[in-house]
Parts: C-alpha cells; structure tokens; sequence
C-alpha cells in the first residue's frame, strides 16, 4: 500500500468516526434533552446532524468509481426530498412529547442524508461532496421560513403547539392566555414580515415604532390626534389606508394583511389579537383600551 | 461532424426536442389565446385568464427546458458514456409533470402562476386539488430536471478528471505543464454542460426545497411559509432555470456554428474564464426580482444589481462576440439552420439589453411591474432559446438531407418568422415602455391596442414557423435511403 492509499485510508476512516459521532449525538439528542427551542434552531440541529451522516456515507462509499452507476442517481435525488418531509414544522410540537418517536424521525433524517449522499458519490467519485453541501444547505435553509402558523395550531390544540416548542408544554390558564398570545404576537411580527418596518426599540422605520405606540397620542397627517387604542391599532393593520400618520408616507402598509388576519378564514381573529397584544406589551402606557379582548375558544 | 451513427443518443434527443417542440407550439398557441383575449376580440374570464397565463408560462420553461436538456445530452454523450434509460426516465418524470400542470390548469382551473409564488397558490378561487396537482407537478418536473443534471454533472466529472479538469483550471493556469503532459482541455461544449449540472442541482434543491414545503402547506394549513424566504428561493431556482435554458443551447452553436462555418471553435483561456464567471453570476443575478421588497436585506440588492451587469460580459465576449468572429467571413453558406442560429444570437443580445434595463434600479422602479418584464423573456426565450433549438434541428436535417432550401424558401420563411416576432415582441416593449401592467386580464390603454398590433405580428410568426415546419418534413424525407446507421452525408461520402 502505498503512502498516499495510506493517506486517505487514514482520512477515510477520520472522516467516518467523527461523522458517525456526530450524526449518533443528533440521533440521540431527544432522549437526553426535550427542551426544545425554537423550530428554526431545530431545523439548523438537523442540518448539524446530516453532517455527520453525510461524512459517514463519504467514508462508507466506494473509494474508486471510474464509470457511470446510473442507479444511484434515483436515491440521490429523492432522499433529499424525504428529508425535508421529516422536517415537518407543525410536528415538531408533537415529537417534544414522543421522545420514542422523535428518536426515529432523527433516525430517519439521518439515514436519508447518508442515502443522499452515499448515492451520489456511488454514481460519480466527488459529486457526494457536492451532495453533501446541498443537503446541509438545504436543512439550514429551512431554517429561514419554514415553520408554523401559530394561530391555527392554538386554536387546534388544547395544549399550544407553538407554545411547547417555545419552551415546554404547560396547561393554559386564564394568566398564561395572554403571556402566550404575546409571545405568538412576537413570533408572527417576525414571520409576517412586520419587523421590515417596524422597530421593536422606538428606531426610526419606514412605519412607526411598536414600543410605545399602544395607549399613546398619534399624530394624523390632518393635524389632528387620535389615542391608539385597540380599535385604532386593529384599524391601522387591517385597513392603513384609513389612517395617515404625519411623518409616515401613505400607501407604503400593504393592506393585505386584513386577508390574512381578517374576514371569513379567522373568524377569532387570533392572530390579530396575538399581534396587538404582542404591540400592548412593549408599551407602559397599555391598558383596557388598547388591549384586544381574548377569543372565546382561548378563555376555554 | 454534427450527427453521430450513435442511434440511441438521437433517440434520446429526438425524444426530448421533439416533445419539447412540440409542447413549445402549443404554448405559443395558449399565448397567442392570451393577447387575443387582452385584445378585446375573444375575451377570457379572469379565472380562464389566469388559469391559462399559468400554463403558457410553466409550460413554455420546461418546453425549452427539454429541447436543452435533449440537446446537450447528445452532445455530451459523444464525449462520454450516458445511460440513456437513466435519461428516458428523467424525460418521463417531467413528462408527468407537464401532464399534472395541464390537468390542474386546464381543469381545475388552478391559476396561481407559473412562479406560483407564495402564499398565492392557496388563496385562490380553485379547488384546493389543482393546487396539490399543480404543486406535485412541478416536483415531479424538479426530479427528472435533477436527475439530469446530476448525471450531466457526472458526465463531465468522469471524462475530464474531476472538477478541477472539468473547470479546465490547469489549462488556464498551468498552461505549459497542461500541454507538456498531453492532456487536452475539454471542448467548449462541455462547459455549459458542467454549468448546467452544476448550478441546475443548486437551483434543483431550491425548487425542491421550497416544492416540498409548499406541498406540505398545503396538506397542512398549520405550516407556515415564509413570504420572502419563499420568494428567495422561487426566484433563486426559476431564473437560474431560465437563464439555464439558453446556456444549455449555447452548447448547440459551440457545434453547430462551425459545422455551418466551416471553422472550429476552440476552447481558449478566455473561454473557460467567462463560463467560471457566468456559473457564480447566474446564481446571484435574481436578485433584481426583489428590488421592490423592501425587506430585502440591502446587500443583496446590491449584489443583484452588479452580477446583473457582469453577467452580461462573459457571455457577450465569449460566446456571442466568438460566434461573429466564426462567421465573419467564413463563407458561411446561410441554409435555414444557420440563419435561424444566427438570428438567435440577437434575440439573445436584444433580450439581454431588455433585462439590464430592467435590472437597473432607477428603470426597474417604472418597468419591473409592467410588460417590458414579459418582453425581455419573450425575446430571450423565443428569440433566441426557441431560435436556437430550431437552428440546430435544421442543421441536423440538412446534414443528413439530400435536398436544399430555396431562396425564396428562406427569404419567406424569414420574413414571416422574424417580421412576426419582432411585431409581436414590439407590442410588449411598447407597452412597457407606457406602463401598461403585466399580469392583467383587462389592460388600461394603449394595451388593448397594442395586443391587436403583438396578435398580428404573432399569429404572422406562427404562420412563419409552420411554413418552416413544412419545409424541414419536407428536407426530412429527402434522406438517402442507403446510409444505413443513420451516417451523416460527410460519413457516407468519406
């Protein structure tokens, strides 16, 4: 054997050992720890996890393949798309409390990739590198906006789901209702694209600041002054055409938002509600007015 | 030599330019009911509109999508082994998917575009079905599309050793080592081929990444997707796809421009460097599409805005500058195929000029919502993708045919052609240029006349490549009969 086969032998199985480590830490991680953080975090552990599998499947795969093994070609490109699957967000919730189950969806997970990249370096010695970049990329990137809508799934589980993969599931009560439609408020202002103009600080955007807005005089563009209390709060999201702020140029709020939060698909109106609770909490001047009133299904 | 006695590979490519073709005319002819209906001589309801605008857009992308993918993987067969099976099932997967995208559009009404852009596609007035079709489709279309690539991409990886021979590095770099050693860098045609294995997988991911998102949305209302994460990656993979398309034909006139020229086109420092450049430029050219999001994070737009211009340089001083030099007085005998390759090359200059202007901040603010957008593509797409594909299928024709195209043949074949598309393609950059909005069922004036005008000048361009049609069954059956194994002319007679 000569120097340089010694060389990637050694490399080889380097490789494999640390990527088999790593991918069975991310395998195991649910039976050692179930408090979840957030579903983007969660999304960038698996991406850490396929790692692992990805080296793996380099030092398993065939050190020399000089022509074409076209059948690999199939499991390289599927296996990523199964991948993705795994990674349903709006289950996330429920694997927290099937510890079992959440073991076998990182088992899953870790086994496609080193299918995925395993099979691409089977077909054509080099394209598993490649590969394994691609799938990494690809659990990282999910990381990026594919999550969950908090308002169907709280009214869909007794027990919150954004809730429990936020920190741990807890029985709702009357205090916590309004504790957890704040923390769905903060969760959509980043998720519905609020936080593009909207400072959470009291910097300057291209709209008003949410910290302190709630309860506080606003001017108009008419030179008049109106108290942003809820129904001027809820006004200005679902219909800003109807308000002109001074300092503020008119036309600039998408007024799509009231399909989004409004009208006959939410009737409750959660989200809404969520947001403008998430906007009362930055405020020391919130009160009755400007709080919205809690859904039904929520005071359950 | 521009036909191989290789059988199967023309099989392959038969199979997939002829589909690809043949799917192009009935595109064209979903277009043509779209400006007659903005016309005001047949008009559609929104729903039909949109529905149909849907169809014609996703089915004309993939349609000369096919015709590279059928081209270039012939040409790279005669350089390397290809499994033609591992090709005829990636043809079917996308072949199933056209189908998918013609049953959810046509019947279920599904028009949430061919961007079908997030969250539009479940927000609509269709049945919830035809969006799982539409979006299973499109899946189905990004597998056989990766599956390709990634035997593209292995394809050049094994005959030319790995990436760094692929990339031809050494040949640019290490020059004398390269020759003293007796290695040959790859022919130019190999280069849009590892571009399209290369960035063809990273925008195949994408589009998978975000298909399957979107597919799970729509099975579970409780997923939600990011605006514009979606849109990132939606532009992401769809203008690399479409930029892909014309960088995978450039492989037919890297062949086909010296078999009608008479002169080789050879592989250079200079081209390498450009193709280097054009594979990372393409990727983060898209970039324009966002200019108006203003959540875009400013760097971005900034990077749009110059890889938009860079682009434009490898391309303009490899590939277009050195298919003039080969013609510039080569003697070039101008048959239907060449004439229709070379006019392709303007149709590609013309829509490129279109897409910097759009691609300019200050242009973009007044342009990007109107229909100079579709113009640019439309003159990129039929002007040149289409121009291309037809080029090299009448050079692949008159190779074999014992017959020849009259001039008079020629001449009315251009007019018709040429005289149409540029009407046609006059209507939407003057309506552009007036701000009449793309993506409208009903225009504001002058649309509605401006469609009559672009109707004429289409239906005149159609009428122009029917002819063009006839005359290549007619060179078509003018084959010798004795050239067993399928030989060219040049084989038999040598």
């Amino acid at each position: 054997m000569t120097n340089a086969t010694e060389k990637v032998t050694l490399m080889r199985i380097v490789a494999g050992v640390t990527g088999a480590i790593i991918a069975l830490g991310g395998v195991t991680a649910p039976i050692f720890s179930h408090d979840m953080t957030t579903i983007a975090v969660h999304h960038l552990l698996h991406a850490g996890m396929a790692i692992g599998a990805g080296l793996l499947a380099l030092s398993l795969a065939p050190p020399r393949n000089e022509r074409e093994r076209s059948f690999w070609i199939w499991p390289a490109v599927v296996a990523p798309a199964i991948g993705i699957l795994l990674m349903w967000p709006s289950e996330y919730a429920y694997l927290m409390t099937h510890r079992w189950l959440h073991l076998l969806d990182h088992l899953s997970i870790a086994l496609v990739t080193l299918l995925a990249v395993y099979a691409a370096q089977a077909y054509v010695r080099g394209l598993g590198w490649f590969m394994l970049v691609l799938v990494v990329a690809m659990d990282a990137a999910c990381a990026g906006g594919y999550g969950v809508s908090p308002g169907p799934s709280f009214l869909l589980n007794p027990v919150p789901r954004h809730n429990a993969t936020a920190s741990s599931a807890r029985p709702v009560n009357a205090v916590k209702k309004a504790i957890t439609l704040h923390a769905i408020g903060a969760s959509l202002y980043n998720t519905m694209g609020c936080s593009g103009c909207h400072s959470v600080d009291g910097s300057k955007g291209v709209g008003p600041s949410w910290k302190d807005l709630a309860g506080y005089p606003q001017k108009l563009s008419d030179g008049k002054t109106a108290i942003a209390d809820y129904a001027f709060l809820r006004t200005m999201i679902l219909d800003p055409g109807k308000i002109a702020l001074a300092g503020y140029p008119a036309g600039v709020m998408p007024d799509t938002y009231k399909a989004m939060l409004a009208g006959p698909k939410h009737p409750h109106e959660t989200e809404l509600n969520a947001i403008i609770w998430y906007i009362n909490s930055l405020s020391n001047k919130a009160g009755k007015a400007s709080e919205p009133t809690v859904p039904d299904q929520a005071a359950k | 030599m521009i036909i191989t006695s290789d059988k199967t590979g023309r099989r392959v490519m038969n199979l997939y330019m002829g589909t690809g073709l043949a799917l192009t005319a009935l595109m064209m002819l979903a277009g043509l009911m779209l400006r007659v209906s903005q016309a005001g001589w047949m008009p559609m309801s929104p729903g039909q509109f949109y529905a149909v605008l849907t169809l014609h857009g996703a089915g004309l992308i993939v349609a000369l999508m096919m015709c590279g993918m059928g081209g270039l993987w012939f040409l790279m067969r005669r350089e390397t082994s290809l499994s033609a099976s591992t090709a005829v099932a990636a043809f079917s997967l996308v072949v199933a998917g056209v189908a998918g995208v013609l049953i959810s559009t046509l019947f279920g009404g599904f028009a949430g575009l061919y961007t079908f852009l997030a969250p539009l596609p479940f927000h609509g007035s269709w049945p919830n079905w035809s969006t799982g079709v539409f979006l299973i489709s499109m899946a189905l279309i990004t597998l056989g599309w990766m599956a390709w690539c990634l035997q593209m991409l292995g394809a050049v990886l094994r005959a030319y050793g790995g990436l760094r021979g692929a990339l031809a590095w050494d040949f640019v770099w290490h020059r004398q080592a390269f020759d003293a050693s007796g290695r040959t860098a790859p022919p130019p045609q190999a280069f849009p081929a590892l571009m399209a294995g290369f960035d063809g997988m990273l925008a195949g991911m994408s589009a998978m990444l975000l298909g399957v998102a979107l597919i799970v949305r729509w099975m579970d209302t409780r997923v939600l997707i990011n605006p514009l994460w979606a849109k990132n990656l939606t532009y992401f993979f769809a203008h690399t796809y479409a930029n892909l398309i014309i960088y995978m034909l450039v492989a037919l006139i890297y062949v086909g421009m010296p078999y009608a020229t008479g002169r080789k086109y050879h592989t250079s420092a200079v081209l390498a460097v450009g193709w280097w450049c054009s594979m990372v430029l393409t990727l983060t050219n898209y970039f324009h599409h966002l200019y108006m999001d203003f959540v875009q994070p400013g760097p971005f737009q900034y990077l749009g805005e110059l890889s938009s211009y860079l682009s434009a340089l490898p391309v303009t001083a490899v590939t277009i500058f050195g298919a003039l030099m080969l013609v510039w007085r080569s003697g070039m005998k101008w048959t239907l195929g060449a004439i229709f390759m070379y006019t392709g090359l303007i149709g590609w200059v013309v829509g490129g000029i279109g897409a910097e202007i759009d691609a300019t901040v200050p242009f973009n603010v007044h342009l990007h919502n109107t229909l100079w957008v579709p113009a640019h593509f439309h003159t990129y797409l039929v002007g040149g993708c289409l121009l291309f594909a037809i080029g090299w299928v009448f050079l692949c024709v008159e190779s074999r045919s014992q017959r020849r195209t009259g001039s008079l043949m020629r001449w009315l074949i251009s007019l018709l052609t040429f005289g149409g598309m540029s009407v046609f393609l006059m209507g939407f950059y003057c309506a552009g240029a007036y701000g009449v909005p793309r993506r409208y069922s009903i225009e504001p004036s002058p649309g509605p006349d401006l469609a009559k005008i672009a109707t004429i000048g289409a239906t005149i361009m159609m009428i122009g490549f029917v002819v063009a049609l006839l005359e290549g069954v007619r060179l078509r059956f003018g084959y010798p009969d004795q050239t067993a194994g399928g030989q060219s002319v040049q084989e038999a007679r040598a």
